[in-house]
């Protein structure tokens, strides 16, 4: 990678390009329309109540889901039709998503790692994320601070180019969450973009390049997280999301 | 292959597994050796009950791992998530299906071993009279086993009403199918019924193959369309 972080070139090719992004679920309409683009080097958040379409959205771009209508490219590929060539270079963390209880930290990332072709070192991974010292602890038996450090590094032990991360911070306590979002400006620095999902607007403000605000299936406004509230005449990001974003 | 060895792995930390599969079997062995296992039975055609017991215990632990411990734990990894998560690393999640597969095979090779390995030691056991055609049967039987594991697995959304089901359909069959004792001992009845159990060509051919009789082709053929039928639905309706 050679893209410095932040770069907006509209010559390089989005890591993430979505166009009219249509998705329901029987009668319940998940996606409507939505597109947007993710530049190499960014960290995108994607805020929005609950139901808004964050999670299908990151399902779709993830090649878990494929959508009704629209167009999907991730790093130029078809993420539902890639196969293995996408997944070799997407990292994910799914939101709700554990590991069995019994299974220790290194042999998580171990296992993991031996699904992709050209790993991260796992073991640099544990020390990065302050996991040495638990490497022989499963999973079941890791704080909630410690199961979500596996399972990002778990979403990065493939050496990704482009980092899903949905709900990384949910559960944590404030020092937890503090470190975690050290780690992931880590992660931009390396030149991974990462697309965060969330729903702490301190996360967005400190962390996030730019930020989509989803409601009801569509999105309703992408900038920077500042220019939201310039634009709304709120006073805090909280307040400009809760009036784009709000059902009522 | 190091998913099946870590799969393996996670089946023999869990106590529950490990006990019922591997040290249950031999207790049950160990208690029908101290008795009169080595006098034969006329019911049983002059056999003994120490020339029964391993395709009996075979059967049952087959029957422990695709009834009870596979459909479970697959419908557990879908609850929390593991198959989901899989299928967005470069890796298809129909691997851990095959990986937990060849973890329970070797799990019922294992705990036949044992039951071997101290019935000959300690109790005057004789190893498989029909070693080729035994080894034939207990492959079929124990896939035909593991493909109906996958329907529940397919089936049950979560893994609470996995193991219900599961337990719900084990315990009445292991009885009735002739695997805790033999057929011959049972009931007219009961035996009848029996007799449709799914288990119940699974003992069978064991027990005769055992014995040194040819594998029964109805039995075989039974089996292989249990395997047809049970995988073929759930490679279809089997959701990540």
């Amino acid at each position: 990678m050679s893209v410095p972080p932040g770069a907006g070139d509209a010559r390089l090719m989005a890591v993430i390009e979505v166009t009219d992004l249509g998705m329901r679920y029987g009668s319940t309409v998940a996606l409507d329309g939505v597109s947007l683009r993710v530049e190499p080097g960014e960290i995108f958040g994607v805020v929005g109540s609950n139901g808004a379409g964050k999670t299908t959205l990151v399902e779709c771009v993830a090649g878990l889901r494929t959508p009704d209508a629209g167009v999907v490219r991730v790093l130029g590929l078809d993420p539902c039709r890639g196969g293995r060539a996408v997944k070799e270079r997407i990292g994910v963390q799914l939101q709700e998503s554990r590991l069995p209880d019994a299974l220790r930290v290194g042999e998580a990332l171990q296992l993991y790692a031996s699904f992709y072709d050209q790993p991260a070192d796992w073991r640099v991974l544990l020390d990065q994320w302050g996991l040495t010292a638990k490497r022989g602890t499963g999973f079941g038996n890791l704080s909630g601070g410690q199961k979500q450090r596996l399972l990002i590094a778990l979403a990065l032990v493939g050496n990704p180019e482009l980092a899903l991360l949905d709900e990384v911070s949910t559960g944590l306590d404030l020092q937890a969450r503090r470190s975690t979002w050290d780690l992931v400006r880590s992660m931009r620095d390396r030149g991974v973009t990462v697309v965060l999902v969330t729903h702490h607007m301190d996360e967005v403000e400190r962390l996030c390049d730019r930020v989509a605000v989803m409601r009801a299936g569509r999105v309703v406004g992408v900038a920077e997280p500042h220019e939201f509230v310039a634009r709304t005449g709120a006073s805090t990001l909280d307040e400009a999301v809760l009036t784009l974003g709000g059902d009522r | 292959m190091r998913l099946t060895l870590v799969e393996l792995k996670l089946l023999l930390r869990d106590p529950g597994a490990a006990f019922f599969t591997l040290a249950f079997p031999l207790i049950l062995l160990v208690m029908n050796g101290a008795g009169e296992a080595r006098k034969p039975i006329p019911e049983l055609g002059g056999q003994r009950t120490i020339d029964v017991a391993a395709p009996m215990l075979t059967t049952m632990v087959v029957a422990i791992l695709g009834l009870t411990s596979l459909p479970v734990l697959l419908a557990h990894y879908r609850e929390i998530g593991v198959l989901k998560r899989m299928a967005t690393t470069p890796v298809s999640p129909q691997r851990v299906l095959v990986a937990q597969f060849a973890a329970h095979l070797l799990i019922a090779v294992a705990s036949l071993a044992l039951v071997l390995g101290v019935g000959v030691a300690l109790f005057d056991m004789a190893p498989p009279k029909a070693p080729v055609s035994f080894a034939v049967g207990f492959a079929l039987g124990a896939t035909a086993l593991f493909a109906l594991g996958f329907v529940l697995a397919a089936l049950a959304p979560t893994a609470r009403s996995a193991s219900a089901v599961g337990l719900g359909i084990f315990f009445p069959m292991l009885y009735l199918s002739g695997t805790m004792m033999p057929a011959e001992i049972m009931p007219d009845a009961l035996r009848r019924i029996g007799y449709w159990t799914p288990l119940s060509p699974v003992v069978r051919t064991l027990r005769e193959t055992w014995a040194g009789e040819p594998l029964d082709l109805v039995r075989a053929a039974v089996l292989v369309a249990v395997i047809v039928v049970a995988g073929g639905t759930a490679a279809r309706i089997f959701r990540w």
